[in-house]
């Protein structure tokens, strides 16, 4: 039971990683800062600037994806063996 | 006995309506008049240009900063409108360390040999105004990557006379400029590595500027 749950747990993971990227705007270069607006109120006028925000690329996302499918993968393929006929 | 010519008079009048027209499109509805220095000043607010570079697999919004320079202005004539506008390569952040370094490797703008991109204004027509607000069109020589080309920018300035609420930023009379406009990276040379412009990067990088500046010359009437 133990050993097909953990893939799943792992898949489930690998899920949340991919709807998180997606949701963060699907960069394909994690940003360790973003650019907001803020109204100058003696202009009257918005201007941009840095503020702090982690935000995750698919260069970082992507191998860790990968290795947990892979790791995933093997745990069910592993699990499918050992309870086999 | 007089003729009247009613049909000279109302040439006359309407001549006269449009010369006024053309030298009011020019003048700034503000109290300060003859020209001034205005000084790039990051204490008003933040000097920068904010980029866009869109392509098909990939977006990429960045700054330009360090940005200094000044022009000089006349709010009563707003056609004498001269000077030059800098930034910095090296200022340039896009969020990401590894690509702010690859934006200003020998691959891209190479900061090292070309430090600066610059812009000296030349000429500025079809000027607009409204109150203390002004939109023009500002022609000058841009240089980036060792390349100078004449463009074209498309400029809104708002001018606030020296009051106390300005006095709390810095001395003088107070001038925001926001200017759109685009370049395309082939017209400068900027190759970057094989392919990657046009699918990773956009030959058109669209160019917004945020300046602020403040008169450092007196002679505005609220000075006096």
């Amino acid at each position: 039971m133990t050993r097909r749950v953990i893939p799943i747990i792992l898949f489930i993971i690998v899920a949340g990683l991919l709807v998180w990227w997606f949701a963060a705007g699907h960069q394909m270069w994690t940003t360790t800062q973003h650019m907001v607006q803020v109204k100058d109120e003696l202009f009257g006028t918005m201007t941009e600037q840095w503020e702090k925000q982690f935000t995750p690329g698919l260069e970082l996302i992507g191998p860790i994806a990968a290795l947990l499918i892979i790791i995933g993968g093997w745990l069910l393929y592993r699990a499918r063996k050992m309870s086999g006929p | 006995m007089i003729m009247i010519n009613y049909r000279s008079i109302f040439g006359i009048v309407v001549g006269l309506m449009l010369t006024v027209g053309t030298v009011s499109a020019q003048r700034l509805a503000v109290a300060s008049a003859g020209s001034k220095t205005v000084t790039l000043n990051d204490k008003i607010n933040k000097n920068q240009f904010v980029w866009v570079s869109d392509a098909p697999l990939e977006s990429i919004k960045g700054t330009a900063e360090n940005v200094s320079g000044s022009f000089t202005i006349d709010p009563q004539n707003l056609s004498s409108i001269n000077g030059t506008i800098a930034t910095q390569v090296r200022s340039m952040k896009t969020g990401n360390a590894t690509r702010d370094n690859h934006l200003v490797s020998s691959e891209w703008l190479d900061a090292n040999k070309y430090p600066a991109i610059s812009f000296t204004i030349a000429s500025v027509d079809n000027i607009q105004t409204n109150g203390n607000i002004a939109t023009a069109v500002a022609t000058g020589n841009f240089t980036m990557h060792g390349v100078t080309k004449k463009i074209t920018v498309p400029f809104r300035m708002t001018y606030l006379p020296e009051s106390d609420k300005t006095r709390q930023r810095a001395p003088g009379d107070l001038v925001m400029i926001a200017a759109d406009f685009n370049i395309s990276l082939n017209d400068f040379n900027v190759t970057g590595t094989g392919g990657v412009i046009g699918s990773k990067v956009g030959q058109t990088i669209k160019i917004t500027a945020q300046l602020f500046g403040n008169t450092t010359q007196k002679g505005s009437l609220s000075e006096r």
